[in-house]
């Protein structure tokens, strides 16, 4: 990279939605404008206020639907009166869109236009039933795949996938390791007061998670633990170069470097070359670790897509960690917890932190810097010396756009 | 005919009340699934809801819609499939709106009886009076030329009583559903004896589509979920006599309702039930049982209470009336003392009654139960407990408990029904206990 990337100041608003004690589907709740300006100002707050700020992209699914409302570009100068005027963007990936946030910002870093990028993701998905929403999201399939598709259109085609993958390695051995995935994302939840199942108290998660799929109610493959909730949320960070850290004033070690990055697309008119496999995660994961020049041991810690937990299988052999088929076996084997070989998703991920889709390419940034800042608080890892790298996966669609960051700690 | 043609005309009788509401929506439910089978399509359906009060037939078709698209919403994964070749209905909501309308055209809110002289299947949920029932449905089978079948919502009448004095030549079934229908899962069926078995079947089929617990009960009046709720509460009000002078009657009630709900792991105390169901409805079912049994089913407080308008029962909106009890936010805050008429509340009697009771011998309520895996293992731990307990409280549970456990056997050996099994299904299903009245826990 002929310029230096850094990460820093990161914040999260609560995952807001079922789980949540404060959550109540019958009461007005905050809009889209909250949790914007929530997270954009609380950033802002860290990196010495709008003045410092050259320009912001916003990362964001489905607002036009979700919440009748398009043009988010021009709801950014509304979290500070010092954005008026300079340039803003809203990009769209899925559940990529946080993620394209991010690499929006960081190519402007690179390109040289900006010294310090305001990256915001946020969506607003309650203010509809889920069974609606289903309808929403599945616009992130292919139109003319909906009507044959399922009423819960995602979970269906990632029932599809679990599908595969029992066919192809036992579904015993794949329901225990969704299980396991389940069970690691509720209890690294519970570590973070912002995810939405931090109030969880089920005191047999893997029991919970073994629940036999019902497909006259939900889908064959998968149950309702498999699955990520519909969340309300925004995250923010800022993107800076070397010049635009000083301008914050804010020491390097309080910030991540970008050393890696990748965008993949794939063609949202054809079906997945092979169920059983993330094939476009494992090209984007392989790019940015080539680019970043490291191998996965070098990984301290991986925030992967887990919009169901099939999603995570799928990841540990997509990354590498398990060879095709050997991921479930992984996960059960403890190797994905917070004390394993590997932590992933160490607040739960989108499983157990929650998925506001459009925020969760963002959230999984500030995830990594909250752990290679020591701002973790609860869910604080250990980061050894001799593995200062993070990886983060963020999927939009069934594979179809991906973004996949390395970052180094400082 | 077959079981299609017979539903193609419908009538709901009492269908704005609170039981026929339920039959009306659970009826709809039935019809609009079967009207989407292919071969159905170019049938046509109809569902007359006829009920003598036009106002309440009109908040009746909202009541109705918001249970049938709460209904659609849930099983969308089911309409998807049904509407699979109509290609140009592709989201959810779009699907979700076509069956609304399709079910809701079905029905035909009416204030005419007439209207059920074409229908060739008649729901009766008037209110539980013999003459009414029976001229209703007498007038039915008189003009009506279809020779229709006749299911009655009756919780304590027996149905031979029914088909004799309406001469309904043994087309009639009893279809004792649960309140609210709609939510509820029992259906007790109480078949005629030399009855029309088509229909028989046709109550079972019904029953399975909608997922309801079918139960089956001889024709013996109250069957089995009044039979024993009845005497359930005959057996609390003899407790309350036994109680006083020591405590007051306000004090009794309280007493034996905390007895029965938290000592006995209950959804809610005997007397709350009361309220709940009705006392009105209460003294007319213990009336109707009683002129029906050769045992004696009486009590003078019942009466007492409605005289000085104490009745219970729930309002239009399904909040609860004041009876035993006063209720705020769902919660007991006074107490009914008959013989001061007035209401006390029940923060000044607590004490004693807690003093006078003793501890539980776990903190375990019906609420931390329910949803709980290992339920089954920590009611019998709980109850062991009580074994064990000499407090004053787990001595008298223990009596309840024994007392329970009789009127369930008697029910069988009276023949109300085949086996003990029914009856714990009725209590545990229909009246949400935990556990069986038929047990070893006592």
């Amino acid at each position: 990279m002929n310029r230096k990337v850094y990460l820093v100041a990161g914040y999260n608003t609560i995952s807001m939605g079922t789980g949540r004690s404060e959550f109540n589907p019958r009461k007005e709740r905050p809009g889209l404008e909250h949790y914007i300006q929530e997270a954009g100002r609380a950033t802002l707050e860290q990196i010495g206020g709008a003045t410092n700020v050259d320009e912001s992209v916003i990362g964001n699914f489905m607002a036009s639907r979700f919440n009748n409302q398009a043009h988010l570009a021009a709801m950014i100068p509304s979290i500070d009166p010092g954005l008026r005027y300079k340039p803003s963007i809203r990009v769209e990936g899925a559940c990529a869109s946080g993620g394209l946030a991010l690499m929006t910002g960081i190519k402007s870093i690179l390109a040289g236009t900006a010294e310090v990028v305001l990256a915001v993701g946020v969506e607003v998905q309650n203010s509809v039933k889920a069974i609606y929403g289903a309808d929403y999201l599945a616009l992130a399939g292919w139109y003319k795949n909906r009507k044959n598709g399922h009423a819960y259109f995602f979970p269906g085609e990632f029932s599809d996938r679990a599908k595969a993958y029992c066919d192809a390695y036992g579904a015993e051995y794949t329901r225990k390791g969704l299980a396991a995935w389940y069970k690691n994302a509720i209890e690294n939840a519970r570590l973070c007061p912002t995810a939405q199942e931090f109030e969880n108290i089920d005191n047999d998660l893997l029991a919970t998670g073994m629940t036999p799929p019902n497909g006259k109610m939900f889908v064959d493959h998968l149950n309702l633990f498999d699955c990520s909730k519909v969340s309300d949320g925004a995250s923010a960070i800022a993107i800076v170069s070397e010049e635009g850290l000083k301008r914050i004033g804010i020491p390097k070690n309080q910030a991540i470097e970008v050393v890696g990055f990748a965008q993949a697309e794939e063609n949202l008119l054809e079906d997945p070359f092979n169920q059983a496999e993330l094939t476009t995660t494992k090209v984007a994961v392989q790019k940015a670790l080539s680019m970043a020049g490291i191998t996965i041991d070098q990984l301290a810690t991986v925030e992967t897509h887990d919009c169901f937990s099939i999603a995570g299988i799928l990841a540990t052999e997509a990354i590498g960690f398990a060879e095709s088929g050997k991921g479930a076996e992984f996960v059960a084997g403890g190797n994905t917890a917070r004390t394993g070989k590997i932590p992933f998703n160490t607040t739960g991920g989108l499983i157990g932190w929650g998925h506001p889709t459009g925020a969760t390419g963002v959230h999984q940034a500030v995830t990594i810097w909250e752990q290679f800042t020591n701002k973790a608080g609860a869910a604080q890892l250990e980061i050894p010396e001799s593995k200062p790298f993070g990886l983060t996966v963020n999927m939009g669609g069934n594979d179809k756009t991906l973004v996949s960051v390395v970052y180094k700690k400082q | 005919m077959t079981n299609t043609d017979r539903i193609q005309n419908v009538a709901v009788l009492g269908a704005a009340g609170k039981m026929g509401s339920g039959i009306l929506y659970l009826s709809t439910l039935y019809i609009s699934q079967i009207a989407l089978a292919p071969e159905n399509r170019n049938k046509t359906f109809t569902i007359y809801a006829i009920d003598q009060s036009q106002e309440r037939l009109n908040g009746l078709l909202k009541y109705t819609r918001d249970l049938l698209l709460k209904w659609a919403e849930k099983n969308t994964v089911w309409l998807r499939s049904a509407y699979r070749e109509r290609t140009d209905l592709i989201e959810n909501c779009e699907i979700i709106q076509e069956y609304m309308e399709n079910a809701m055209a079905l029905i035909k809110p009416t204030t005419r009886i007439e209207s059920a002289f074409e229908s060739t299947l008649i729901f009766e949920a008037v209110i539980e009076n013999i003459e009414l029932k029976t001229h209703l449905l007498g007038a039915i089978k008189k003009n009506n030329p279809l020779n229709p079948w006749f299911l009655t919502n009756t919780s304590s009448i027996p149905i031979e009583v029914l088909n004799a004095k309406a001469q309904l030549e043994g087309n009639i079934i009893g279809c004792h559903f649960y309140n609210p229908p709609a939510v509820q899962r029992l259906i007790e069926v109480i078949e005629l004896k030399n009855g029309n078995k088509e229909l028989v079947d046709w109550v079972n089929d019904f029953g399975q589509m909608l997922d309801k617990v079918m139960v089956p009960a001889n024709d013996i009046a109250g069957f089995i979920g009044n039979g024993f709720f009845m005497r359930d509460l005959l057996f609390g009000i003899e407790k309350i006599n036994q109680l006083q002078p020591e405590f007051t009657f306000a004090e009794s009630v309280l007493l034996i309702d905390t007895l029965t709900r938290d000592f006995m792991l209950r959804p809610m105390g005997i007397f709350q039930l009361t309220d709940y169901v009705g006392i009105d409805v209460c003294s007319f079912i213990l009336k109707v049982m009683n002129n029906y049994l050769p045992e004696e089913l009486h009590s003078e407080i019942l009466p007492e209470l409605l005289e000085k308008k104490i009745s219970g029962g729930q309002n239009s909106d399904g909040s609860q009336k004041a009876g035993l009890f006063t209720y705020a936010k769902g919660k007991i805050e006074m107490v009914y003392d008959l013989p001061s008429g007035r209401y006390i509340p029940v923060v000044e009697i607590i004490p004693k009654l807690n003093t006078y009771l003793g501890e539980l011998p776990e903190n375990l309520t019906w609420k931390s139960l329910s949803g709980n895996r290992d339920k089954e293992l920590l009611i019998k731990g709980f109850f062991e407990g009580m074994k064990r307990s000499d407090s004053r409280g787990a001595k008298l549970a223990m009596e309840y408990m024994k007392k329970m456990k009789s009127i369930g056997e008697n029910l069988v050996s009276q023949g109300v029904t085949e086996t003990g099994n029914h009856v714990n299904t009725v209590m545990i299903t229909g009246f949400h206990h935990l556990y069986g009245p038929i047990n070893e826990y006592c």
